[in-house]
C-alpha cells in the first residue's frame, strides 16, 4: 500500500473522527492545544512507521502534538511506569506488553476506557472478544489492542519442500516431526535442531501445555503443574532435548542466538513470535514459513495467545491529557492504521473490518505465510488475567530450565513447584 | 567539686549576649510549631495513623481532583475531626508532602535555640557553616534509611497507590519463617560466593600484576595504564561487550577454546557456569584498580629493608613474603574492606548479563531486592530484606575491621 493511499485513507478516517467528534462534543473533548507525551518500546527499525503516523496525525489536527519517547523494553516501561505513578509524573499514553493490563487493571492505574468508547461511540466489537478480553479487566477496558502478535512456529520452507517434512498439527505428531527435521552428525552431536523451545519466556511454549489442559493457574487459585498430563509433557520435552532433537533457548542472549541458529540451518524449526515475521525473513537466505503452534494431543483445541503490545493511558494523568491520549489512542488503533502497522510490521491487522477489503487482500498476497495463521486467529485467547500469574509462571519457566538444562527430576521439581506457586497465590 | 574546679569552668562558660537569649528563645518557638506541624504530617500521610485516615483522605480525593482538572485544591477540613480546627486543604497538602523537611527544620531550629544558650556567636557562626550540610545529610541519607524501615512495616506494592497499612512484622516473617527464607538464605550464600571471588581476584591478580608492572619506565607506565583502563570503562557498556565474549555459540572466548580442542560451556546459560561467567567481567574491571592501589604501596616500602635482607642472605621469595606482604597489610585491609562492601552489593553487572538467571543462579542479594520491588511489586518485602541486608553488611564490616585492627601492622 502506497504511503499516498494511506494518507488518503487516513485523511478521510480523521474527518469521518472530526465528525464524531464534533457530534459527540463531550466533556472528553480537546479544546486547547496540548502536547503529549507517549512512552513506548519500539525499536530503531520501527521509528520510521512510528514518525509517519504521528506527523500524519499532527496534519490532520492543530491542537496536539504528540511526543514519542522509547523507554526500552516492556519490562523497562512497567518499571519506568511504576516509578512514575509513584511519583504523579506520567505520561499520558504508554505502551504495555499484553501480559500487563490485568494486573494494572487490578491495581486500579490505568484510565477506564468505556465512557470515552460511549462518549465517541467508538467501534470496539471491531476488535474481537479475545483482544477485547485481552486488554480489560473485570469487565472494563482499560487499554486498547495495539500491535497483536501470537505464538507460531517459524521453519525452514526449502528444506521443508525438499525433505518432505509436514509440521505437525498436534502434540502427539510432534516426535515424528522431530525425528525427520533432526540431523546428526557423524560422531552423534546435533547438526540440525529438529525445533527450537524459546525458553526466556513462558509465553512461547506455554500453550502446549494450555491445549492439553495444564493450567498454571487455576480458577480455584491452585495450580497443576504437577499434574499426570503435565508431567507427560514435561517428560516428552526433556526427552526431545536430551536426545538432541530440540533446544531449549533460555538465559542470557537466547532469543538471537536462537534467531541467528536458524539463520544458519541449525535448526529447522523454532518457536517466536508472529511479530517478528520480517526480520525473519529478511534475515534469510532461504523462503520462511509460519505455522500455527501444535494443538493438544487430540487434536481438539488449538489455542494460542494475545501477544504484543496494548496501549494505556495513565489514570494519574490530568483530564486534558487523557482527552487528547485518547484522540491519540483513537487514530492509532483505527482500522486503516491497524492495517499500515501490520503492512510494515509483523503484528497483525487486529480489526475485523479490515479483512475483506481489497488493501487486505493486498497484504496477504504479500505476506503468504500469514495466510495460515490469521485463518487460525480465532483461536487466540487472552492471556491469563490472574495479577500473579507472570511471577508464577516465570517460576514455572525457572523449574523447566532447571529440569531440561541442569538434569533435576521431572516430578520432584514439578511437587516443589507446584507448592511454591500454591504458596504464591495464596500470599497474593 | 573543689572551688577551682568551679571557677576554671565558670571561666571557660560563654558570655551570653541577650539578642543570643532572644533568638534562642524565638528559634525554640518557631522549632517546636514546625517539628509539631512536620510531625502531624508525617503521622498523616506517611505514616497513615488511623485516627487521622478521614483528613488525609479528603486531602487525597482532593489532590487526585486538583491533578486531573488543573486546579488549585480548594476546601478545608478540620484537623481534631468534623468542623474543628479548619484549615485549608491545600496547605495540609503541603504540609502532608513535605512532612519530613518540615519536622526536620523545627528539629534543626530547636537544636539552635539550644546552641545559642550554650554556645558562644564565634562558635554558633562555625555551626551554621556545617549545618546545611548536615542538614541534607539526615534528609538524603538517613532519612531514606528510616523510611525503609517504615516500609517493610507495611503491606506497600509498587502498584497499588492506596495508602499503605502497617501490617507489623509479617514481612520478617515470611522472611525467616516462611518461603522467603529458602530464596534469602540461597541469594546471601551466591553473594558471599561472588564475594570471596571478587575479593580473591582484586587481591591476588591486583598483587601479582603489581609486582610485575613495579618498574618506572615509560613503557611500563603505558601498560600500567592499560590494565587500570577498565575502570573507567561503564559497567553496564562493558557488561554488554562480556555477553558476547561469553556467548556460548558465537563468543570469542569459546571461540578460541575451541583452538585448543576445548568445547568451552554456555557461560551465561548455564547455571553451573553463569556466576564464573560474571567474574571474568569482574576480574577485568578490578585487577588493574588494585594494581595501582598496591604499586603505591609497594612504592613507599623502603629500599633499605630489602638491602638488609639481601645482605643477610634472603632470597626474592623470602623479602616477599617477610617484607612486602607485611608492609601491605594496611593496604590489602583497605582493599579487602572496599572490595566486601561493593561486591556484597553488586548488581549492575549481574542485571545486565543475567538478570539474576539462568533460575537463580546469579541471584545476588540486590537483585533479588530489585527483582522482589520491580518483578514481582512487592516493595514492602524487598524493604525488609533490605534491612536485613544491611544489618548483615553493618556486622559484617565491623568484625572485618575489628579482626584486621588486631592483625594488620601499620610499621610502614
Amino acid at each position: 500500500m502506497s504511503k499516498r493511499t494511506i494518507s488518503l485513507v487516513l485523511a478521510v478516517v480523521l474527518m469521518l473522527s472530526a465528525v464524531g467528534i464534533a457530534a459527540a462534543a463531550s466533556k472528553y473533548d480537546v479544546t486547547e492545544p496540548i502536547t503529549i507525551t507517549w512512552w513506548h518500546a519500539h525499536e530503531d527499525q520501527l521509528t520510521p512507521y512510528l514518525n509517519y503516523m504521528i506527523d500524519r496525525f499532527h496534519e490532520q489536527q492543530s491542537l496536539i502534538k504528540v511526543e514519542p519517547v522509547y523507554i526500552g523494553s516492556y519490562t523497562e516501561i512497567n518499571t519506568q511506569l511504576i516509578a512514575a505513578i509513584a511519583s504523579g509524573e506520567v505520561p499520558a499514553l504508554a505502551t504495555a506488553n499484553t501480559s500487563y493490563p490485568a494486573a494494572y487493571g487490578a491495581a486500579g492505574i490505568t484510565e477506564i476506557l468505556d465512557p470515552y468508547i460511549e462518549a465517541y461511540n467508538f467501534d470496539i466489537a471491531d476488535f474481537g472478544e479475545g483482544l477485547i478480553k485481552s486488554t480489560s479487566y473485570n469487565g472494563q477496558q482499560v487499554a486498547l489492542p495495539y500491535l497483536i502478535s501470537t505464538q507460531v512456529m517459524y521453519f525452514n520452507k526449502d528444506m521443508a519442500d525438499a525433505e518432505g517434512i509436514e509440521m505437525p498439527k498436534t502434540f502427539d505428531e510432534f516426535e515424528a516431526f522431530l525425528e525427520k527435521a533432526t540431523l546428526f552428525n557423524e560422531d552423534g552431536t546435533t547438526k540440525r535442531y529438529g525445533t527450537v523451545f524459546g525458553g526466556w519466556d513462558y509465553w512461547y511454549y506455554e500453550t502446549l501445555f494450555k491445549n492439553n489442559e495444564v493450567w498454571t493457574v487455576l480458577d480455584d487459585e491452585t495450580t497443576d503443574v504437577n499434574s499426570e498430563m503435565s508431567i507427560y509433557i514435561t517428560t516428552k520435552m526433556k526427552e526431545w532435548i536430551d536426545k538432541g532433537y530440540a533446544y531449549y533457548a533460555y538465559g542470557t542472549g537466547a532469543s538471537p542466538n536462537m534467531r541467528q541458529l536458524f539463520w544458519d540451518g541449525g535448526a529447522f524449526s523454532v518457536f517466536h513470535t508472529s511479530s517478528l515475521y520480517d526480520t525473519y525473513v529478511q534475515n534469510s537466505d532461504f523462503e520462511v514459513g509460519m505455522a500455527w503452534l501444535p494443538g493438544s494431543i487430540d487434536g481438539t483445541r488449538f489455542m494460542s495467545e494475545v501477544g504484543g503490545a496494548a496501549i494505556l493511558i495513565p489514570a494519574a494523568a490530568t483530564q486534558r491529557q487523557k482527552n487528547a491520549a485518547w484522540q491519540f489512542l483513537m487514530f492509532m488503533a483505527s482500522p486503516e492504521v491497524n492495517l499500515y502497522w501490520a503492512d510494515q510490521t509483523g503484528y497483525f491487522p487486529t480489526r475485523a473490518s479490515v479483512m475483506g477489503t481489497p488493501e487486505y487482500e493486498e497484504y496477504l498476497n504479500r505476506k503468504p505465510a500469514m495466510k495460515d495463521i490469521v485463518a487460525m486467529s480465532g483461536w487466540i485467547n487472552p492471556r491469563n488475567q490472574h495479577p500473579a500469574y507472570d511471577t508464577v509462571a516465570n517460576e514455572w519457566r525457572h523449574a523447566l530450565a532447571r529440569i531440561f538444562n541442569e538434569g533435576a527430576p521431572v516430578k520432584e521439581t514439578l511437587d516443589k513447584l507446584a507448592s511454591d506457586i500454591e504458596e504464591i497465590l495464596e500470599d497474593f | 567539686m573543689s572551688i577551682e574546679t568551679r571557677v576554671k569552668r565558670a571561666a571557660n562558660r560563654p558570655h551570653i549576649t541577650k539578642p543570643a537569649r532572644i533568638a534562642s528563645v524565638v528559634l525554640f518557638i518557631f522549632g517546636i510549631i514546625l517539628f509539631v506541624v512536620g510531625s502531624y504530617g508525617y503521622l498523616a500521610g506517611d505514616l497513615n495513623l488511623e485516627s487521622l485516615q478521614p483528613i488525609a483522605n479528603e486531602v487525597y480525593a482532593a489532590r487526585k481532583e486538583a491533578r486531573a482538572f488543573e486546579t488549585p485544591i480548594t476546601g478545608t477540613v478540620g484537623l481534631f475531626g468534623e468542623g474543628r480546627f479548619p484549615v485549608p486543604i491545600a496547605l495540609l497538602s503541603i504540609v502532608m508532602n513535605n512532612a519530613i523537611i518540615i519536622a526536620l527544620v523545627g528539629i534543626t531550629f530547636l537544636f539552635n535555640a539550644v546552641m545559642f544558650r550554650i554556645q558562644s556567636w564565634e562558635r554558633m557562626k562555625d555551626l551554621f557553616c556545617v549545618e546545611p550540610a548536615l542538614f541534607f545529610f539526615l534528609l538524603f541519607v538517613y532519612y531514606p534509611i528510616v523510611d525503609l524501615v517504615r516500609i517493610s512495616f507495611t503491606d506497600m506494592r509498587m502498584l497499588v497507590t492506596d495508602p499503605q497499612k502497617f501490617i507489623g512484622f509479617k514481612n520478617y516473617e515470611w522472611l525467616f519463617l516462611r518461603s522467603g527464607w529458602e530464596r534469602f538464605s540461597e541469594s546471601l550464600m551466591i553473594t558471599f560466593r561472588y564475594t570471596f571471588w571478587e575479593i580473591f581476584i582484586t587481591l591476588v591478580g591486583g598483587m601479582l600484576l603489581a609486582l610485575l608492572f613495579n618498574r618506572m619506565s615509560k613503557s611500563f607506565n603505558a601498560m600500567r595504564a592499560v590494565v587500570f583502563m577498565p575502570k573507567y570503562i561503564a559497567v553496564s557498556t562493558s557488561a554488554v561487550v562480556f555477553i558476547w565474549i561469553l556467548n556460548g555459540n558465537y563468543g570469542i572466548l569459546n571461540y578460541i577454546l575451541s583452538t585448543f580442542g576445548i568445547k568451552g560451556p554456555n557461560w551465561l546459560v548455564e547455571a553451573k557456569y553463569a556466576l564464573t561467567g560474571i567474574l571474568f567481567l569482574t576480574g577485568w574491571r578490578v585487577v588493574g584498580y588494585a594494581m595501582m592501589i598496591y604499586l603505591s604501596a609497594m612504592q613507599g616500602i623502603p629500599r633499605d629493608y630489602y638491602e638488609a635482607a639481601a645482605i643477610d642472605g634472603a632470597d626474592a621469595v623470602h623479602r616477599f613474603r617477610y617484607i612486602t606482604i607485611p608492609m601491605l597489610g594496611p593496604t590489602t585491609l583497605f582493599l579487602f574492606v572496599t572490595t566486601f562492601i561493593a561486591s556484597m552489593k553488586v548488581f549492575q553487572s549481574v542485571d545486565v548479563m543475567t538478570g539474576g538467571g539462568p533460575g537463580t543462579a546469579t541471584n545476588v542479594m540486590v537483585q533479588w531486592i530489585y527483582n522482589l520491588s520491580f518483578s514481582d511489586f512487592r516493595a514492602a518485602r524487598s524493604a525488609a530484606v533490605s534491612v536485613v541486608f544491611f544489618f548483615i553488611l553493618l556486622i559484617a564490616t565491623a568484625v572485618t575491621m575489628r579482626w584486621s585492627s588486631k592483625s594488620v601492622s601499620y610499621d610502614s
